[in-house]
C-alpha cells in the first residue's frame, strides 16, 4: 500500500479514510477552524460524534469538536482562515462610522482593527492580541451588544423591504398577465359574441350598436385591472416609504395597550376623566405596607377601576331606556 | 365603532335583568304577591280532610289573612337589615354584605314571602353572596354560628335562589363609583378642602349602605346612586363638580349646549333619586315584622290557623268572660293594616 504523504495530500482525497471524490462524488470535506485540516463528512461523524477528540492528522494533536466543523468555502486555506479571523474580530469591533466624532478617529479605529487581523492571521503575537481582544470585549460589552442590535434591525428592515418588493412584483405580474389574457380574449371573444348577439337579436337592432356594446364591456374589464395595478403601485410606494423611515416599528410601539377586541379598537376613545394625582390617606398608608404591595397590589389599578366604575352607567337612564325596550318587545 | 362605558353597562346582567322602571317593579311585586296568595289557597285546599282543623280552616276562610304587598316589602326589608347585622358578625366586606341584601330583594321580586320565609332565604343569600364575593365561609361554621339552623336547611334553598337570580350573580354596587367620584372630584376641584370632601365621602358611604333598603338599586345605576348620596351630603359640592365636569356656568366661555343638557339631565336624575332615598328607605320595627311573620307562618302551614281558632274557641268555651276580648283584638289587627 502506498504510504500517504501527509504534507502533500491530494485535493480530492480524504486522508483519514482514503476515499476519493472521484469514486464517491457525494463526498464532502469539512474543516475545523482550530487547525484547518480537511476531513471528509463521514469521518467527522465517525470520529467526533462521541465527543471531542484529537485531530487525526499526525503532529497536530489539537482537540476538535464536531459542532465547530464547517464546509470549506475558499479553496485556499489561508483565505478561509483570514475570513474566520476577520469575522471573529469584527464581531467584537463592530462600531460604525456614525459612532465616531471625526473621520480621523474612525480611520484610526479601522487601522487598529486591521492590525489585529493581520497579527492573528500571520500568527504574530497571537496570545497578546487575543488578550487584547478579550479585554476589549469585556470592557465594551454593552456597546457591542447595542451595535449588534442595530445591525440586526437594519438587516430586518432590509429583509422586510425585499419581501415587500417580492410581493409587489408577483402581484404586478399577476395583474399584467390578467390584462394580457383579457386583451387576447377580447380579440377572440368579441368576434363570437357579436355573432351570437347578432343571431339572437331581432332584426330591428343596429348591428353596430351590438358590436360597440360588447367591446365596451371587454374594455371596462381591462380598465378595472389597470386601476388595480395603479392602486397596487401606490400602496407599494407608501409601504416602502414607511419601512424606510422606520415608522412601522414606532407604530407598533406607540399603539396603546388595549385588550384584544374583535372589532379593532371598539373602545371609548378618551375616558371621561383625566387620570391625575390622587390623595387617599387611608389607602396610601396601606400601600406603604410591603405586605400589601408584595402580592402585586397597585394603587393605580384600583384608582383606575374606581374611576371607570364611576362613569360606567352614569348616563343610562333606566326609566327611559327600559320603557323603550318594552315597547320594542311588545 | 366606539363603545362607551355606558354601552358596556347596558350589556351587564344588572341592566338587562335587574333594572326596572317603577311600573315594571310594581307589577312584578303584584304578580309575586298574587302567586303567593294562590299558593296559600292551594295549600288550604290540599289540607287533610280527616283532621278536625281542616274543617275549621275552611269554615273560617273569610277570616284568613293574606300578606299585603306593603307588608311583604316591610318584612323583606326587616330581614335585609338582619342580614346586614349578620354580615358584620361574620366580618364580611361591604361588597359581600350588599350583594347578599340585593339577592334577598331580587328573590322577592319573583317570589312571595308566603311561599318562602325570608328568614330562611336571607341566610342562604348571605352564604351564597359570601361565596360569590370571594369571602367563602364553610357551611358548617356558618351554620354553627347561627342558632336553629342546619347546613342542609341553608343549602336547600341555594339552587332555588340561583335560579331566581337567572344565574346572574354579579352585583354592581355604588361603593366603587362613589370612590371614583371621590377621586375625580379631587382632580376637577383641586382647591377643595380635602377634609370636607373626606367627611362627605364617609357620609355618602353610609347613605349608600342605606340605599340598599329601598328600590333604588333597581331603578337607578350605581354611579347615579353614588352621586345622589354625595349630593344629599353636600349638594353645593356635587353641583359645582358637575358643572365643571360638563363645562357649564363658566364666565370666560359661553355655555356648552350639550354639556348644559347633560348637566340638567343628571341633576334631574339625582333629585328623583334623592327623593326616594329620603322617603322610601325602609327600617321596619321588630314588632311590625313579628305580626307579619306570624301571618306568614299561617300561610305556610294553614293547619296552624285551624289549630289556633280551635284553641281560641275552646278557650272561649272554658272562659266565657273572654268572649268580648277576642273579637276586639281581631278588629285591632284589621284596623292596623
Amino acid at each position: 500500500m502506498v504510504e500517504l504523504n501527509w504534507n502533500n495530500i491530494p485535493k480530492d482525497l480524504c486522508p483519514v479514510c482514503k476515499t476519493d471524490k472521484y469514486l464517491s462524488p457525494s463526498l464532502q470535506f469539512k474543516i475545523n477552524p482550530e487547525c484547518y485540516h480537511k476531513i471528509c463528512d463521514s469521518c467527522v461523524d465517525r470520529i467526533f460524534s462521541l465527543g471531542p477528540s484529537p485531530c487525526p492528522y499526525p503532529n497536530c494533536g489539537k482537540i476538535l469538536r464536531k459542532n465547530r466543523f464547517k464546509t470549506q468555502i475558499f479553496d485556499d486555506i489561508e483565505v478561509e482562515r483570514e475570513c474566520d479571523v476577520r469575522k471573529r474580530v469584527m464581531a467584537v469591533y463592530n462600531k460604525t462610522e456614525d459612532d465616531f466624532a471625526t473621520l480621523d478617529e474612525y480611520n484610526a479605529y479601522l487601522e487598529q482593527v486591521e492590525d489585529y487581523v493581520y497579527k492573528l492571521v500571520n500568527r504574530i503575537d497571537v496570545e497578546q492580541t487575543e488578550q487584547k481582544l478579550k479585554d476589549y470585549q469585556i470592557e465594551h460589552k454593552h456597546d457591542i451588544e447595542m451595535s449588534n442590535n442595530q445591525r440586526d434591525q437594519e438587516h430586518a428592515k432590509f429583509v422586510k423591504l425585499q419581501n415587500l418588493e417580492k410581493r409587489y412584483r408577483t402581484e404586478k405580474n399577476k395583474i399584467n398577465r390578467e390584462i394580457f389574457k383579457e386583451e387576447q380574449n377580447l380579440k377572440n371573444l368579441s368576434k363570437t359574441e357579436v355573432i351570437n348577439q347578432l343571431q339572437t337579436a331581432s332584426g330591428e337592432k343596429d348591428a353596430d350598436k351590438i358590436i360597440a356594446n360588447v367591446r365596451d364591456s371587454m374594455v371596462s374589464k381591462t380598465d378595472i385591472y389597470k386601476q388595480q395595478l395603479e392602486e397596487l403601485e401606490k400602496n407599494y410606494q407608501e409601504e416602502r416609504e414607511i419601512i424606510i423611515s422606520g415608522k412601522d416599528e414606532i407604530k407598533e410601539e406607540e399603539k396603546p395597550k388595549m385588550p384584544f377586541t374583535p372589532f379593532n379598537g371598539d373602545r371609548m376613545p378618551t375616558p371621561p376623566y383625566e387620570y391625575g394625582d390622587y390623595k387617599d390617606p387611608f389607602l396610601s398608608k396601606m400601600v406603604d405596607d410591603i405586605q400589601y404591595r408584595a402580592g402585586g397590589y397597585k394603587l393605580d389599578v384600583y384608582f383606575q377601576k374606581s374611576l371607570d366604575d364611576a362613569f360606567t352607567g352614569l348616563d343610562c337612564i333606566i326609566e327611559e331606556e327600559k320603557d323603550v325596550a318594552d315597547q320594542i318587545m311588545v | 365603532m366606539v363603545v362607551s362605558n355606558d354601552d358596556l353597562f347596558r350589556r351587564s346582567t344588572q341592566f338587562r335583568f335587574w333594572s326596572f322602571t317603577r311600573l315594571q317593579l310594581e307589577e312584578l311585586r303584584v304578580v309575586a304577591n298574587k302567586k303567593g296568595i294562590e299558593k296559600t289557597e292551594e295549600r288550604i285546599n290540599q289540607l287533610d280532610d280527616s283532621l278536625p282543623e281542616t274543617k275549621i280552616v275552611k269554615d273560617h276562610r273569610d277570616q284568613f289573612q293574606y300578606v299585603h304587598l306593603d307588608e311583604e316589602k316591610k318584612l323583606v326589608s326587616y330581614y335585609a337589615r338582619r342580614c346586614k347585622e349578620l354580615a358584620s358578625f361574620f366580618h364580611l366586606s361591604a361588597q359581600s354584605r350588599s350583594t347578599a341584601i340585593m339577592y334577598l330583594y331580587k328573590f322577592y321580586l319573583y317570589h312571595s314571602v308566603m311561599e318562602y320565609h325570608p328568614g330562611n332565604i336571607m341566610l342562604t343569600c348571605l352564604f351564597l353572596a359570601a361565596k360569590v364575593e370571594n369571602q367563602f365561609i364553610g357551611i358548617n361554621s356558618f351554620s354553627k354560628n347561627i342558632p336553629k339552623t342546619t347546613p342542609e336547611g341553608i343549602l336547600k334553598n341555594e339552587y332555588l335562589i340561583l335560579e331566581t337570580m337567572k344565574f346572574s350573580l354579579q352585583c354592581h354596587h355604588p361603593f366603587q363609583p362613589l370612590y371614583g367620584f371621590f377621586l375625580d372630584i379631587q382632580q376637577m376641584l383641586p382647591k377643595l378642602d380635602f377634609n370636607r370632601l373626606g367627611k362627605n365621602y364617609d357620609g355618602a358611604r353610609e347613605l349608600v349602605n342605606d340605599s340598599l333598603f329601598s328600590d333604588l338599586p333597581f331603578l337607578y345605576t350605581p354611579p347615579q346612586i353614588a352621586l345622589t348620596c354625595l349630593w344629599v351630603c353636600d349638594d353645593v359640592l356635587v353641583e359645582k363638580y358637575l358643572s365643571k365636569k360638563f363645562k357649564v356656568n363658566r364666565k370666560d366661555e359661553p355655555d356648552d349646549e350639550q354639556g348644559l343638557q347633560h348637566y340638567n339631565k343628571i341633576l334631574v336624575i339625582i333629585r328623583q333619586c334623592a327623593d326616594i332615598l329620603r322617603k322610601e328607605v325602609q327600617d321596619p320595627s321588630q314588632d311590625e315584622s313579628k305580626t307579619i311573620s306570624a301571618k306568614i307562618k299561617l300561610c305556610l302551614e294553614p293547619a296552624r290557623f285551624g289549630k289556633k281558632i280551635l284553641k281560641q274557641t275552646t278557650e272561649q268555651l272554658k272562659r266565657p268572660a273572654s268572649i268580648d276580648e277576642s273579637p276586639d283584638t281581631k278588629r285591632v289587627k284589621v284596623e292596623s293594616e
